[in-house]
């Protein structure tokens, strides 16, 4: 199942959403600072997705399938930050390990 | 800056403002009064992207293994030469990867008199694809039920749909007017805050029209054109002296094929399906119609699957049913209509894989959060506890309960009813239908006995009980439990029934929540002055609702 788009987009809406003041906090790791690097490499990711989401669906189902994907990781990591914050965050090398292997398969 | 700067600022500000107003109470009008409309149409809307699979799922008697279209196309217009070989017209719609069954409709050819009575509809014939035998089981509406009311809400034609389209005329304005009210759309992207009463409202409905508004957007405006020729006659009424004329001159002109009277044996259909499938590149065939079978003038039209493209208006190629010469194909569509195809074909999702399924249901379910919580935001925010309600909250309040809570043990009726049914009942698919009414309507009028509160609390309970039991009754009725089903690698049954499992647990949230003592909102805290945090917009919380 091409989930990698889900992946990546989640990891850059969570770089993206790190990147703001609300979910800064001391003692974070080296990826979870603020600022604009991080927001960089969200937007970064997010481009990535749009890219392997054309590559796995194709150019033309491939807008549609990012576009879904890219909401339903929101939703996800929505409800995550809505309830546990700091997981929600840490996430991020995860799905990130998960979208290469999903990709080297 | 000069004070004529700042003035003009302030007017403009002003205006902006006044603008903003407006639009907040349009989106909050329109958003109620289509709101509990629109709801039952996202839930059982959302529920159809899994049409053919809930079908299987109501028939568990039906157990077919796949076969090719080739095979599956013999075997039916095999079953049609001997039960009706001299009909008018044979459809025949092949299995695939999501419905097992052959499924033929065929119509009586009609007395040349032209006294005499129409001939009956025939009912659906439903065949086993490998042996072409008809398939025994349990009538029943199966997905179809959903589909059909989420657009026709189970009102007779044309009303039905035109209520439908109303509702999304009214949920298109109330996306575009709420895009227009909720300034502060990007910041608030990852704001969900629980327990805070109307905040958590505000926000559960701000979250789940932003973080889906592509999809709301896009699942809205594409309802509305598939039907805009019926919303919208004129056009084709002031350009068109026939509506046939306009489906001529869009589509291409149909040939019927004319009734000559001859006998002449139906070509064999193996090789057709063969040649259409080379000739589209691998593209499967989806139905085959058969016109005036055993005649020197019978035609045979195959369809294109629109499962591997956006376009819901397949290809279609045209041959003769006696010497099985290829007459013509569907020539390429015109801009308008190829769009209209796309945009059908997005609002239909039949294009998408078991991945794309699924992320069209979650955000179905997304939508249906969005207009539940739009509703419960409208009266969380007039709630006033030392003041006794005013007839319009209390009708709204109560017609949330029918509608948010009550709907989806009607949903759950209609399955369970479907298990503890004697299967061979006469007239059992209408009795499924009515359980879902009686149960929902039946429910909402028996909520208006208990304090709003209790309404809630025993109306999600029983929706999440009902779904609850949906796999139990399963398992008891059938060989097609959970257990069972994962035994047998039956990915179908089992998945069913953890969804009808986290349907249960989902409303046994909503249902606990709702029991839960509220809690009082904690003051907000004055920004400093140094460096203000995120500021709560007041103004917003007032416009947004």
């Amino acid at each position: 199942m091409p989930l990698e788009t889900a992946c990546l987009a989640f990891a850059g809406l969570s770089q993206v959403a790190r990147s703001s003041a609300r979910f800064q906090h001391k003692g974070s790791p080296f990826w979870s600072r603020g600022g604009g690097a991080t927001r960089y490499s969200g937007i970064a990711l997010l481009i990535l997705s749009f890219a392997v989401a054309m590559w796995r669906f194709g150019p033309i189902k491939g807008p549609v399938a990012w576009t879904g994907l890219l909401s339903l990781s929101g939703v996800v990591l929505l409800l995550l930050l809505s309830s546990r914050p700091r997981l929600a965050l840490g996430l991020t090398p995860l799905a990130l390990t998960f979208a290469l292997l999903l990709c080297a398969l | 800056m000069t004070g004529k700067t700042e003035n003009a600022r302030g007017a403009n500000g002003e205006a902006k403002s006044g603008w903003r107003q407006s639009m907040a109470w349009i989106h909050t009008w329109l958003g109620l009064l289509a709101g509990w409309i629109l709801f039952a149409m996202f839930l059982t809307g959302t529920a159809s992207y899994f049409r053919p699979e809930i079908t299987r799922w109501m028939q568990p008697e039906v157990d077919i293994a796949p076969v090719s279209a080739v095979h599956a196309a013999m075997t039916a217009v095999a079953h049609m030469q001997k039960i009706a070989p001299q009909d008018e017209q044979w459809t025949i719609f092949l299995p695939d990867d999501r419905t097992t069954t052959t499924r033929i409709f065929t119509r009586a050819r009609p007395d040349p008199d032209p006294k005499a009575a129409k001939p009956p509809r025939r009912p659906e014939i439903r065949v086993d694809p490998a042996t072409g035998d008809p398939v025994a089981a349990r009538e029943t509406k199966g997905g179809e039920h959903f589909y059909r009311f989420h657009f026709q809400l189970q009102i007779p034609h044309p009303w039905g749909r035109w209520l439908a389209g109303l509702a999304a005329i009214f949920m298109l304005a109330a996306i575009i007017s709420g895009v227009i009210t909720h300034k502060r759309i990007f910041v608030d992207f990852f704001t969900l805050r629980w327990g805070k009463g109307q905040r958590s409202w505000l926000d559960a409905h701000n979250v789940s029209a932003v973080i889906a508004l592509p999809f709301h957007a896009m699942i809205t405006y594409t309802g509305l054109i598939t039907l805009v020729a019926m919303y919208m006659p004129w056009p084709v009424a002031a350009n068109y002296q026939k509506p046939a004329t306009f489906a001529d001159a869009i589509y291409g002109v149909q040939d019927d094929g004319k009734y000559l009277g001859r006998r002449a044996p139906l070509t064999p259909i193996g090789p057709l399906i063969e040649r259409v499938s080379h000739e589209w590149h691998g593209g499967r065939p989806a139905t085959v119609i058969v016109r005036n079978p055993n005649d020197a003038g019978a035609t045979i039209q195959i369809a294109r699957s629109n499962a591997d493209t956006l376009n819901a208006r397949g290809q279609t190629i045209l041959f003769s049913g006696s010497s099985g010469r290829r007459i013509a194909a569907s020539q390429p569509p015109g801009v308008a209509i190829e769009t209209a195809g796309v945009m059908l074909g997005l609002h239909m999702g039949n294009f998408a894989g078991p991945l794309l399924r699924w992320t069209y249901v979650l955000l179905g379910m997304t939508g249906t959060a969005m207009v539940g919580t739009g509703l419960l935001l409208w009266t969380a925010k007039r709630r006033r506890e030392d003041v006794k309600p005013f007839f319009g909250f209390a009708l709204v309040e109560r017609l949330n309960i029918g509608t948010v809570a009550c709907l989806p043990a009607g949903m759950a009726a209609f399955l369970l009813a479907n298990r503890l049914l004697p299967a061979d009942l006469a007239g059992r698919a209408d009795i499924e239908v009515a359980a879902m009414y009686w149960t929902w309507f039946g429910l909402a009028l028996l909520s208006l006995a208990l304090p709003v509160r209790r309404a809630w609390i025993a109306m999600l309970g029983l929706s999440a009980a009902s779904f609850l039991a949906i796999p139990i009754v399963n398992m008891i009725t059938t060989d097609r439990g959970f257990f069972a089903s994962i035994a047998r690698g039956d990915l179908l049954f089992a998945s069913f029934d953890m969804v009808m499992l986290s349907m249960a647990v989902l409303l046994g949230f909503g249902a606990w929540r709702a029991a839960q003592p509220p809690k009082q909102a904690k003051r907000v805290r004055k920004p400093r002055a140094a460096k203000p945090p995120i500021q709560m917009p007041v103004r917003e919380l007032t416009d947004a609702a």
